[in-house]
C-alpha cells in the first residue's frame, strides 16, 4: 500500500512538473515541439478534408437520380482460386441497377473449383465468356485477356471477393458517361468484416479517412492518383490507349498513374460504394501493407520518377503533386518520425511522452473531426459505432503503421522486395522493369 | 439356306425328325397350310396338308415372288398379324419396315426345305394352337400384338431407323398399325411390361430424334468456331489471341511491339479459346447446340426435350389371358375420351340442374421461361400442384397441354371470383414465372371450346 502510494505520489508530481513545464514554454517553443505535425498532419488530414466534406455535403449532389440510358458495360473478373466468393460475386453483380452488364471471367491458373464454377455460371447465362488459364500469369496479364474478351466501351473491373451496394456500377458509371474528358473511375472501399476483430476496426476507420474522405479531396483538386483494384471503371478507348495493365504489382496504382499521364482524367464515385474483407490479424495486415507500400514505392519513384523532375519534357505539375504529396506526406514524416522521436527524446529527456501524449490529445480531436465528415459523406451510419475505436486510431497509425512503413521502404530499397512476393508470379517478377 | 428373320437360331438345333408325323397322329396333328398363292399341294411334306376352308391355316407358305402382297387379302386382320409365314420362293426376303415380311426364309419350295422350315417352326405352330379362338378372329390390334409375340415367342424390341423421325422402328408395324400404342396400352392392362431401351434427346419443336449436335458459340449459336491459344508476354503483361502477335517475322506483342522469341521466357500459352468466326465472341467454353434435321428447330442443348423408347416383354398374364381369350377393356382413344368424360360430365349436371363449371388452364412451355426436360418437369408438378390443390372428389383431366378441373356445384362465377387465389396457389411453389392461361367456361362455353378449340 505504501508503496503504490509512493508510485502515485511520484506519477501526479510527474505530471504537475509536465504541465508547470507546458505553462512556462512560449507558443513558438509549442510549435517547434509539434512542427511535425502542425506541418503535414494538420493541413492534410483536418483542413483539406473539412473543407471537402463541407464541400461535398453543404454543396454536392448527393444521389443523382438512376440513369436513363445504359450502355453495355463489361464487368472484368480475373481470379486465382475463388471457388467460395466467385458464384456470390457474380450474383451479386446481377442485383445491380444497372442491367445492361455482361460478365467476362478468367480463371488465372486455379487449382480449386473456380472454372467449373465459372462453367456453370456462363451455362446458366449469368456470365457472357469464361477463359481458362492453365499457367497462372498474375491479375494484371487476366485483366487484359478478360478485356480482350470484353466488348462494350466501358469496363468495370473489380475483385471477386468483394461484395456491393446495388447502384454501384450506376454509380461507377455515371461520371464516364457525363465527362468525355474522364479515363478511369475509381470506387469507393469500406470494410465489410469490421466487427471481426480490433485490426479490422481500425483498418475500417482508416478505410473512411483516407478513401472515402481522402480519395473525395484527391477528386477535389483533380488528384486521384488511384482507381483501387477492388472497384473500378474504365473507358475502353483509355484503357486501349495505355495497354491496359502492366506486368509487377500495384496494377491499380501503375494504370491510373499512365492513364494520368495519357492526358485523362480520373474521378472517384464516392457513392459507387464496394465492400471488402481486410486481414483480421496483425501479422496478415502487416505483410499486405509491406507489399502496397513497395508497390507504391517501385511504381512511384523507380517507374514513374520521372514524374517529379522538372526538368523531364513532358513534366506536368498535376501529376508532379501527387507525386509529392506521396514524398513529402507519406515518405519523409513516415522517415523522419524517428529522428523526431529522439530528437524529442534528447532535448527534452522526460518530458518528451507528456509532449507525444499532449500531440495524440489534440490528433484525436482532430481525427474525430476528419472521422465524422468520413461517415457524413459516406452515408453510412453504421460505422458510427467504430468512434469506441477511434483513440486507438492515432497511435496505432503514428507508432505502428508508420514505422512498419519505414520498414517497407527500406527494404524496398535495399532489396526490391517487391520483385520477391508471391502476389505476382516470379516468371512475371523477373521482367518488372520500370521505363 | 435358311434366313431366319425373326426366330432365335437355336431353334435350329431340334432335329427336325421327331416331328415327322407317324401312322398313329390323328388330323389335329397335320399341320394345315396355306400356300399363296394357291399351287399344288404336291409339294407339301408329309405331315402337312392344305388347309380347308372351314379351318384356320397352321402356317402361311408363300411359293412366288410378291406373293406376300396376297398375305392381306386372304387373310383376316388377326391371322395376318399371328400367323407365321414362311416364304418358300427363293427371294431374299424383303428388309423393308413397312412390309409385312416372311417369319421364315427358304431357297425353294421342295418337299424337304419345307419340311425343315415347319420343324423350325414347331413351336410356332404349337403355340397357335393354343391360343383361345377368340383370339384368331379378334379386331383388336392390342390382341393382335400379344398374340403374334406370343406365338413368335420373343418381345417387341425396337431397333435403330435412322430414317424414322424417332431412330427406332419396331419389327411389327408393317402388321400392327400404331404398334407402339398398342404395347403401351398393354403394359397399362399389365399384359406385357415395359424395359428401358433407350433415352433419346428429341427436338422440342417437332420431337424428332434426328438431330445434329455440336458444338456452337454459346452468343450467337453459330458453329462456325475455331480453337485459338492465348499468349502470354511476360514483360508487358499483355495477354491476348495468338492471331494477335503473328507477325511476317514471328511473333510480336501488339502492346510492346517486342519480339517474343523464346517460349517460357520471354511468352507463355497458358491456355486456348474457341473463337466464333461469325461473331467473334471468344470464350474457353462452348455451348453444345443442336438442329433438327426435319424441321430446322435450332437450339442449346438444355432446350432439348428427351424421350424414353421401351421394349416391350409378354407377361405372365398376357400369355394366360391369350389361352382364356377373354375381351380386352375397350379401347380408349385419348382425345374421345377426355372429350367424352366433359360431355358425360356436363350432361349429369344438366340432368340433375346443378351448377357446373370447368376451369381450363393451358400449361405454355416458351423458350424464354422453360423448355425440354425443364419443360416437362414443370408440367409434372404443375399436374401434381393441380391434383392437390383441388378435393379429391374433383375430376382433373389432362391432356397436354390442357388441364381441364371439372368443378361440381360451382357455376363459372364463383370460380372466376376464386380464380386469383387459385391462381396463386398453384403457381407460388415455381422459381420462375409460370406461363399458364386460365380460362373457365360454363357447360354451354365447354362444349363449344371442345369443338371449336380442340377440333382446331
Amino acid at each position: 500500500m505504501l508503496t503504490a502510494g509512493i508510485k502515485l505520489l511520484f506519477e501526479f508530481d510527474q505530471i504537475q512538473r509536465a504541465w508547470q513545464f507546458i505553462d512556462a514554454v512560449s507558443l513558438d517553443s509549442i510549435i517547434a515541439l509539434i512542427w511535425l505535425t502542425l506541418l503535414v498532419e494538420i493541413p492534410r488530414y483536418f483542413l483539406g478534408f473539412q473543407a471537402t466534406a463541407a464541400a461535398i455535403l453543404l454543396r454536392g449532389p448527393g444521389r443523382l437520380p438512376p440513369l436513363e440510358a445504359q450502355p453495355k458495360v463489361s464487368v472484368l473478373l480475373a481470379g486465382h482460386n475463388e471457388e467460395h466468393a466467385i458464384e456470390k460475386c457474380v450474383q451479386s453483380l446481377h442485383q445491380q441497377t444497372y442491367k445492361n452488364l455482361e460478365i467476362i471471367c478468367v480463371d488465372d491458373g486455379s487449382t480449386d473449383h473456380t472454372f467449373s464454377i465459372m462453367t456453370r455460371l456462363q451455362h446458366e447465362g449469368l456470365v457472357r465468356a469464361v477463359a481458362r488459364l492453365d499457367l497462372r500469369g498474375g491479375k494484371a496479364a487476366g485483366l487484359n485477356l478478360a478485356a480482350l474478351l470484353a466488348k462494350a466501351e466501358y469496363f468495370v473491373v473489380i475483385d471477386c471477393d468483394c461484395s456491393f451496394e446495388p447502384t454501384m456500377i450506376e454509380e461507377l458509371i455515371r461520371p464516364l458517361l457525363i465527362d468525355p474528358s474522364l479515363g478511369a473511375v475509381s470506387g469507393n472501399i469500406l470494410v465489410r468484416n469490421w466487427r471481426a476483430s480490433l485490426t479490422t476496426s481500425l483498418q475500417a476507420i482508416e478505410y473512411l479517412i483516407t478513401i472515402s474522405l481522402g480519395k473525395a479531396f484527391a477528386n477535389i483538386l483533380d488528384q486521384v492518383a488511384c482507381v483501387s483494384g477492388a472497384v473500378g471503371a474504365f473507358k475502353r478507348a483509355a484503357w486501349e490507349h495505355v495497354g491496359g495493365m502492366d506486368a509487377g504489382g500495384g496494377e491499380d496504382l501503375d494504370v491510373t498513374i499512365r492513364l494520368r499521364l495519357a492526358g485523362y482524367r480520373i474521378e472517384f464515385a464516392r457513392h459507387a460504394i464496394c465492400y471488402t474483407d481486410v486481414p483480421a490479424t496483425f501479422y496478415a495486415l502487416l505483410k499486405q501493407r509491406s507489399r502496397w507500400e513497395r508497390d507504391a514505392f517501385w511504381i512511384r519513384l523507380r517507374k514513374y520518377r520521372r514524374t517529379i523532375n522538372p526538368f523531364w519534357s513532358d513534366f506536368s505539375w498535376r501529376d508532379a503533386v501527387h507525386q509529392w504529396d506521396f514524398i513529402l506526406v507519406n515518405m519523409a514524416p513516415a522517415l523522419a518520425f524517428p529522428f523526431y522521436l529522439l530528437w524529442l527524446v534528447m532535448w527534452y529527456g522526460e518530458f518528451a511522452w507528456v509532449i507525444l501524449v499532449g500531440t495524440g490529445i489534440v490528433l484525436l480531436l482532430f481525427d474525430m473531426a476528419v472521422f465524422t465528415c468520413a461517415v457524413l459523406v459516406t452515408g453510412q451510419t453504421v460505422y458510427w459505432r467504430l468512434l469506441a475505436f477511434l483513440p486507438l486510431y492515432g497511435p496505432f497509425q503514428s507508432y505502428v503503421m508508420r514505422l512498419h512503413r519505414i520498414y517497407a521502404y527500406i527494404t524496398e530499397l535495399a532489396f526490391s522486395l517487391s520483385r520477391k512476393d508471391q502476389y505476382v508470379p516470379q516468371k512475371v517478377h523477373q521482367w518488372s522493369v520500370w521505363r | 439356306m435358311i434366313n431366319a428373320n425373326v426366330f432365335h437360331p437355336a431353334q435350329f438345333s431340334s432335329p427336325h425328325r421327331q416331328f415327322l408325323p407317324t401312322e398313329q397322329d390323328s388330323a389335329e396333328a397335320t399341320i394345315r397350310v396355306m400356300l399363296l398363292p394357291l399351287a399344288d399341294s404336291q409339294a407339301l411334306p408329309d405331315q402337312a396338308r392344305p388347309f380347308s376352308d372351314a379351318e384356320i391355316p397352321d402356317v402361311v407358305i408363300l411359293t412366288e415372288m410378291n406373293s406376300a402382297q396376297l398375305l392381306a387379302g386372304n387373310l383376316s386382320p388377326a391371322l395376318y398379324a399371328i400367323l407365321p409365314v414362311i416364304d418358300a420362293s427363293g427371294i431374299r426376303a424383303s428388309t423393308d419396315p413397312n412390309r409385312r415380311c416372311a417369319d421364315l426364309s427358304i431357297a425353294s419350295a421342295q418337299k424337304g426345305a419345307i419340311a425343315d422350315a415347319l420343324e423350325v417352326l414347331k413351336g410356332s405352330i404349337e403355340r397357335v394352337r393354343s391360343l383361345a379362338p377368340s383370339v384368331l378372329h379378334s379386331a383388336d390390334p392390342r390382341v393382335h400384338l400379344l398374340a403374334r409375340l406370343f406365338v413368335s415367342d420373343r418381345g417387341l424390341t425396337p431397333r435403330r431407323d435412322p430414317s424414322r423421325p424417332e431412330t427406332v422402328s419396331y419389327v411389327d408395324e408393317a402388321v400392327i398399325a400404331n404398334v407402339q400404342g398398342c404395347a403401351e396400352e398393354l403394359s397399362e392392362l399389365k399384359l406385357v411390361e415395359r424395359v428401358f431401351f433407350d433415352r433419346v434427346p428429341v427436338c422440342p419443336r417437332c420431337h424428332s430424334a434426328r438431330l445434329s449436335v455440336r458444338e456452337q458459340c454459346s452468343v450467337c449459336q453459330s458453329a462456325n468456331i475455331g480453337e485459338e491459344a492465348i499468349i502470354h508476354h511476360l514483360r508487358c503483361a499483355y495477354q491476348g489471341l495468338e492471331h494477335e502477335f503473328k507477325t511476317s517475322r514471328g511473333l510480336a506483342c501488339p502492346k510492346c511491339r517486342e519480339r517474343l522469341e523464346h517460349f517460357g521466357v520471354d511468352y507463355d500459352r497458358p491456355g486456348f479459346v474457341s473463337t466464333c468466326h461469325a461473331c467473334g465472341h471468344a470464350s474457353s467454353e462452348t455451348s453444345v447446340g443442336f438442329i433438327c434435321l426435319d424441321c430446322e428447330a435450332e437450339g442449346g442443348a438444355l432446350e432439348l426435350a428427351y424421350k424414353t423408347i421401351h421394349r416391350y416383354q409378354l407377361t405372365e398374364a398376357g400369355r394366360e389371358y391369350l389361352k382364356s381369350g377373354f375381351a380386352l377393356p375397350a379401347r380408349r382413344s385419348r382425345e374421345a375420351g377426355f372429350d367424352g368424360r366433359i360431355h358425360e360430365f356436363v350432361s349429369r349436371h344438366a340432368a340433375l340442374t346443378t351448377p357446373c363449371s370447368v376451369l381450363i388452364a393451358r400449361f405454355k412451355a416458351s423458350r424464354k421461361t422453360v423448355v425440354g426436360c425443364a419443360a416437362e418437369r414443370a408440367r409434372a408438378l404443375y399436374a401434381s400442384i393441380i391434383k392437390e390443390t383441388f378435393t379429391p372428389e374433383t375430376e382433373i383431366i389432362e391432356c397436354p397441354p390442357f388441364f381441364f378441373v371439372l368443378l361440381s356445384g360451382d357455376d363459372k362465377r364463383d370460380v372466376e371470383g376464386a380464380l386469383p387465389e387459385i391462381r396463386q396457389t398453384l403457381e407460388r411453389n415455381f422459381a420462375s414465372p409460370m406461363e399458364v392461361d386460365y380460362r373457365v367456361c360454363g357447360p354451354d362455353e365447354i362444349l363449344a371450346f371442345l369443338s371449336n378449340e380442340i377440333a382446331c
